[in-house]
């Protein structure tokens, strides 16, 4: 397969985006929208998979992409902006990525829509955003690159804002919105000034200046020292990483299938991708990295926190996408983009299976995602029980499940830079890793014991679908339940339809617990052969390097890997079976060991009270001087543009019976604005 | 050469209804295919230009150079726009024994507005202007029966007459003057005499009070309220676009011929350009300032048009300045190719415009603003499509208005503190005129009085001349790039035509290759140098010398 289908990739969903969009004017068409968007995904996912082996089969060791350009976009003078695309195999894991759990989500999300009014609007959203998402990861350029990330931030906006007869909903849009763009400001200032210094934008470009001040040992700037501290205010606004992490929970205002795709398995990790992507720029500024994993770690524990004490099962998983990005950054921050693509990649799996899953039990409980009134449904939801519990296992790094592998690689990465490099700086961050993985184990499963196990007992939700077209008929073929009936069975959960719904979740499922075993080799040859890979430094001290790893230990008999292995294991057990005590088999335990450490709680429960501290010190002056602004507004400019106003209409009134309709007039008009027209000339001259 | 299928297309609608009679479809196929077969003949004539030497027709009368050809194409694709329109929205409403006249008079004034844009000889200005203007006064009249109408169109005749009188005197004024009657000759006789005498100041002055005329430039502007507001909307909407356009284009030829002529750092046609920037920044105020108060549509948009026909002149007058200011005259195109760009983007948005106030007055039975109450309820893709072209004729960024008016303070912006004054008058405007632009908007979209009114129709051709309208202010605001391109760098205006050397012509080389040389001199020497040699010969600067 030619590696110029490459451009269908994007342009594809483009497509079923305007087709959907016609969907939604015309209602008979409006079943159409699903398929449509499925469909066009899913092309993207098959050539993505055709066109792998032409990228990884060309070059060895080097890590040169191939660009593919659609059409010259910018050409002003030496600078150069193409509509071009560049695929190495960093590009093709996060197009599979994209594509593949874009597929499976739209595809859950077709059963899961149904019924609601938006429905083909749903999905023109999500095309225009696969859109969007495929060009930001195909970019071969920055400004492509923005192009892309606004792209996606616009969708995210629309989706978390998709139930617009919500306030909340329009609220978490519009902070998300807000937020991010304090992010963005920060990435198009990193883009000017990449720009200023290098002269172009193109990855190509960048790299191969970057190269330059590695090969040639010479002081870099601290203009271009700062660009990195620049572009990472956008990773962070993207990403959700302190301090702009306050959307993300928010942003559960949405669809569930939106909150799977985009803000867990997507749109989120393109802040981690692009820093991945442009890991040649931040090798060259040591500080930068080194604040990315501070920040990493740090978000991944605070989030980490918040998510223990948390009731809303989507909020829970939010936190904990947080926490899981953080730990991302923490791979990138120390250099090991093979660890953090990788978390990325099985991250994207695990995590969502987890909200999907969690969907489905909103879905069967009408909207209830408080995990105080549900208890016990494994009878009820087999299925949707154990498909969760396979996402749980991954996201808690049980061993030889994928998030044990992509964790695991990270974490024995950041010990092994503090190890060899004596830094007690990144020991500790190692070490809170190490405990994050064990609050990990003990919320995810603290949420998996407490809706599934235990004695059976549930309240439904409020949510009452507004849905127009009946599903009854459809019930009725399908012999089973389906999405968006709650008005019809009220009373009872149920379990989700096999297809479309429970199938992907299956192939979900089946990634989050093989991608790991499968996948690590690959992925350590795919990012080792992509721009991320790390490859003056390492080149030159790697023989020594990987002889001091080597005797590297922490336990006896076991190199640094192994052992690293074997404690998170151990760690992630241990909060899986303190999670079954406390939330399983003693739940009173567990309130009496909250009562113990009531302050603690509260201000956990309260995240932190970020939302108020950030209301009280940023809002509300901000929200003052709006009106100090609107006071002068009214009073002097307003007034001014009323003046303005005036003026040219009193003028016009006064000229105006110069148009009376009579020929004399007309004539005698003529005559003298001939006469002081060629006076004014006289006197211009003179 | 497109007149010629003009001409063609004039006989033959007229001739098709023996073939059959009293039928609308018949005369105008024969019209649109002439029009089509011009459109082509120009678009081929234009691509070819450049490579070869300028052609000059019937012996210098005429110049076809890549200016020119531009103008055509526009006026071509101009006219095809408002025969679709008027097929569109007032076929119904004329007898089909009425049909071959009315194409008939609008394809004779098309060819006269095309021979203006070529001609180069006082003599074929004259005819020019007159076989444009003499199809508008019955174009004008057209509603027979309709008082307003006939009343306007008498106006116009009349005063159109008496500005045709007061310009050919004008021009008899000049040839007296100058022997001859070819512009190049014109203006090399006033440099040979070392300025512009008295005699020929006031045979220019009456000169472009005819040119203002058909420009409606204030203060001979008054027929063109009345005659907007009583000829039919396809009329109005022709004379509001062509009419002007061949006669700025005219204006800048003249213009042109004068500065390329004059030596440079002379300052003998300084008078000639401060007069016409003037008289450009009047109309252009007094068009927006009357405009305000304003409630019929075609009315608002005859004040419109009057002040758009001042920034144009405004953007032509420095041409006049454009070979003096830069010393290799790079300028010229500029100013040129910007006025061209302007025209062409106020071809569709004028268009636009129209073509929605004569489906709204088919169906609303008035032109009355506040009739369009409401319109947003009953049709909103009309509406949006009104409010766009509306706010392109402000000027509003990403529509084609705006990159017209940019190129215009561009062009403005090389005459220095002069342009700045200038360029201060067009964005003043641009503001008074949003006043009266966001007039329809309001009432469309905030203003709804529960009058029960129809939903308005929009008939399939209709359709098309709006999407074309509507597609090209998009593309002209995004996409500035293609036809400022063509207009700039293509569409220059020839100045040394090189056949055609009548008796008069023969004596020019001499001053030719005098002001040659002295061009030569200004490009390899310093600047200082030109300025220099304008103080050596301070006559040029001096009082009048016949």
């Amino acid at each position: 397969m030619s590696l110029q289908l490459a451009k269908l990739i994007p342009w594809l969903p483009a497509l079923s985006a305007v087709v959907c969009g016609i969907c939604c004017i015309k209602r008979p068409l409006r079943k159409l929208a699903a398929p449509v968007c499925v469909l066009s995904i899913l092309a993207g996912f098959v050539i993505t998979l055709g066109i792998q082996s032409h990228v990884t089969g060309h070059h060895e060791g080097g890590a040169v992409g191939q660009t593919v350009t659609l059409f010259e976009w910018v050409h002003a003078g030496s600078f150069h902006v193409d509509m071009a695309y560049y695929l190495d195999p960093l590009t093709i894991v996060m197009l599979f990525v994209v594509t593949g759990i874009g597929t499976l989500v739209a595809l859950y999300a077709s059963g899961y829509m149904a019924g609601d009014r938006g429905y083909a609007r749903f999905f023109a959203y999500v095309s225009i955003f696969i859109f969007a998402m495929t060009t930001l990861v195909l970019a071969d350029n920055l400004v492509l690159l923005y192009l892309g990330w606004e792209g996606v931030g616009l969708c995210s906006y629309l989706l978390i804002g998709f139930y617009y007869q919500k306030p909340s909903a329009v609220a978490a849009a519009k902070k998300a919105f807000i937020v991010n763009r304090i992010g963005d400001l920060g990435f198009a200032l990193g883009i000017f000034l990449t720009f200023h210094h290098f002269g172009q934008v193109t990855y190509t470009d960048i790299f191969n200046a970057a190269a330059l001040y590695h090969a040639h040992g010479v002081e870099v700037p601290w203009t271009v020292q700062l660009i990195p501290y620049l572009l990472m205010l956008g990773a962070f606004g993207k990403s959700a990483q302190i301090p702009l992490y306050v959307w993300l929970p928010d942003a559960m205002e949405g669809p569930t299938p939106v909150s799977a795709l985009i803000h867990a398995a997507t749109m989120v990790t393109a802040g981690v991708y692009m820093i991945a992507r442009l890991t040649p720029l931040f090798m060259l500024s040591p500080g930068a990295l080194e604040l990315v994993a501070i920040v990493g770690c740090v978000t991944a524990l605070f989030a980490g926190t918040i998510a223990l004490c948390q009731y809303d099962i989507k909020r829970i998983y939010a936190y904990s996408t947080i926490s899981q990005l953080g730990y991302m950054f923490l791979g990138v921050g120390v250099l090991c983009t093979s660890g953090a693509v990788f978390h990325l990649f099985t991250h994207a799996f695990f995590k969502a299976l987890l909200f999907l899953t969690a969907g489905s039990v909103m879905h069967a409980l009408a909207g209830q995602l408080d995990l105080r009134k549900m208890s016990g449904l494994r009878r009820k939801m087999p299925v949707t029980c154990w498909l969760m519990f396979a996402g749980c296992l991954a996201l808690a790094g049980f061993p030889f499940t994928a998030g044990f592998y992509s964790k695991d690689e990270i974490l024995a990465a950041v010990m092994e830079k503090g190890l060899t490099e004596h830094s007690a700086l990144y020991i500790t961050l190692a070490v809170l890793g190490l405990f994050t993985a064990f609050l990990t184990a003990f919320y995810t499963f603290r949420l998996w014991f407490r809706v599934f196990m235990g004695p059976e007992k549930y309240e439904m939700g409020e949510e009452h679908h507004s849905d127009e077209d009946s599903h009854t008929t459809q019930d009725a073929a399908h012999g089973s339940t389906s999405g968006g009936i709650e008005v019809a069975h009220h009373h009872e959960p149920h379990e989700m339809p096999l297809f479309p719904m429970n199938l992907p979740l299956v192939v979900l499922a089946a990634g989050a617990l093989l991608a790991g075993v499968l996948g690590h080799r690959w992925m350590a040859h795919m990012i080792g052969s992509s721009s991320a890979a790390v490859v003056s430094q390492v080149a030159e001290h790697g023989e020594a390097a990987t002889e001091t790893t080597h005797h590297l230990t922490l336990l006896p008999g076991v190199d640094l890997h192994t052992s690293m292995m074997i404690i998170s294991s151990v760690i992630a057990v241990l909060g899986i079976v303190l999670a079954a005590y406390y939330h399983w088999l003693n739940r009173p335990a567990a309130d009496r060991l909250a009562s113990q450490f009531k302050g603690l709680v509260t201000l956990l429960a309260n995240k932190y009270y970020i939302d108020e501290i950030n209301d009280a010190v940023i809002v509300k002056p901000l929200n003052l001087l709006g009106q100090v602004f609107f006071a002068v507004d009214q009073l002097i400019v307003m007034g001014l543009v009323q003046f303005v106003g005036f003026v040219p209409r009193a003028l016009g009134l006064s000229i105006q019976p110069t148009q009376q309709g009579k020929l004399q007039g007309y004539g005698l008009g003529m005559a003298a604005g001939a006469a002081i027209i060629a006076l004014l000339v006289v006197m211009a001259m003179h | 050469m497109p007149e010629v299928f003009l001409v063609l297309g004039m006989c033959a609608v007229l001739l098709v209804p023996f073939i059959k009679r009293s039928s609308h479809t018949l005369p105008s196929a024969a019209a649109v295919v002439a029009l089509a077969l011009a459109l082509v003949s120009a678009i081929t004539s234009f691509g070819v230009m450049g490579k070869s030497e300028p052609q000059v027709w019937l012996s210098s009368m005429l110049t076809i150079d890549p200016f020119s050809q531009f103008f055509k194409i526009l006026l071509c694709l101009f006219t095809l726009l408002v025969v679709a329109q008027w097929l569109a929205t007032a076929k119904d409403q004329t007898h089909a024994y009425d049909t071959p006249d009315f194409l008939c008079l609008i394809l004779g004034a098309a060819t006269g507005m095309a021979l203006m844009s070529s001609a180069h000889n006082l003599l074929m200005i004259f005819i020019a202007t007159e076989s444009a203007s003499l199809p508008s006064f019955a174009l004008a009249g057209w509603r027979k029966r309709h008082r307003v109408g006939s009343e306007s169109s008498l106006k116009y005749v009349l005063f159109g007459a008496a500005a045709s009188a007061v310009s050919l005197y004008g021009m008899s004024l000049i040839y007296g003057t100058t022997g001859t009657l070819d512009l190049v000759g014109i203006a090399h006789s006033a440099v040979e005499a070392g300025g512009i005498s008295p005699l020929m100041a006031v045979g220019l002055l009456a000169m472009f009070a005819g040119f203002a005329f058909k420009l409606s430039a204030v203060p001979l502007h008054f027929w063109c309220p009345d005659v907007f507001e009583g000829a039919p909307i396809a009329v109005t909407t022709f004379l509001s676009v062509a009419s002007k356009g061949g006669a700025i284009c005219l204006l800048l030829r003249v213009l042109d011929t004068f500065g390329a002529t004059a030596p440079v750092g002379s300052k003998m046609f300084t008078g000639v350009g401060v007069g016409v920037a003037i008289l450009g920044a009047i109309t252009a105020s007094w068009g927006n300032l009357v405009a305000l108060h304003q409630n019929n549509i075609k009315r608002l948009l005859a004040y419109s048009s009057i002040s758009h026909a001042g920034y144009m002149i405004m953007a032509a007058s420095v041409i006049l300045f454009a070979h003096q200011s830069s010393e290799d005259g790079l300028t010229s195109p500029l100013v040129a190719g910007s006025v061209l760009f302007y025209l062409t983007v106020y071809l569709f948005m004028n268009m636009g415009a129209f073509t929605v106030a004569a489906l709204v007055a088919r169906n609303n039975g008035s032109e009355d603003i506040r009739d369009y109450a409401g319109l947003s309820k009953r049709n909103i893709a009309l509406s949006i499509l009104l409010l766009v072209f509306l706010l392109s004729l402000f000027g509003m960024p990403a529509l084609g208005g705006f990159m017209g008016k940019v190129y215009l303070m561009t062009t403005m912006s090389t005459l220095g503190p002069a342009g700045f004054v200038l360029i201060v008058v067009l964005g003043v405007n641009t503001v008074v005129s949003l006043f009266y632009y966001m007039k329809p908007g309001y009432y469309m979209f905030f203003k709804d009085d529960g009058k029960p009114r129809q939903t308005v129709a929009v008939p399939m051709l209709a359709t098309v001349v709006l999407a074309v309208s509507v597609v090209m202010v998009f593309v002209t605001g995004l996409l500035p790039g293609a036809v400022q391109d063509l207009a700039v760098d293509h569409a220059r205006i020839e100045k040394w035509p090189s056949g055609g050397k009548s008796g008069q012509v023969a004596e020019w080389p001499s001053v030719g290759e005098d002001s040659m040389t002295s061009n030569h001199g200004a490009n390899s020497d310093l600047r200082i140098a030109s300025d220099t040699s304008t103080n050596d010969r301070p006559t040029n600067t001096g009082p009048l010398v016949h």
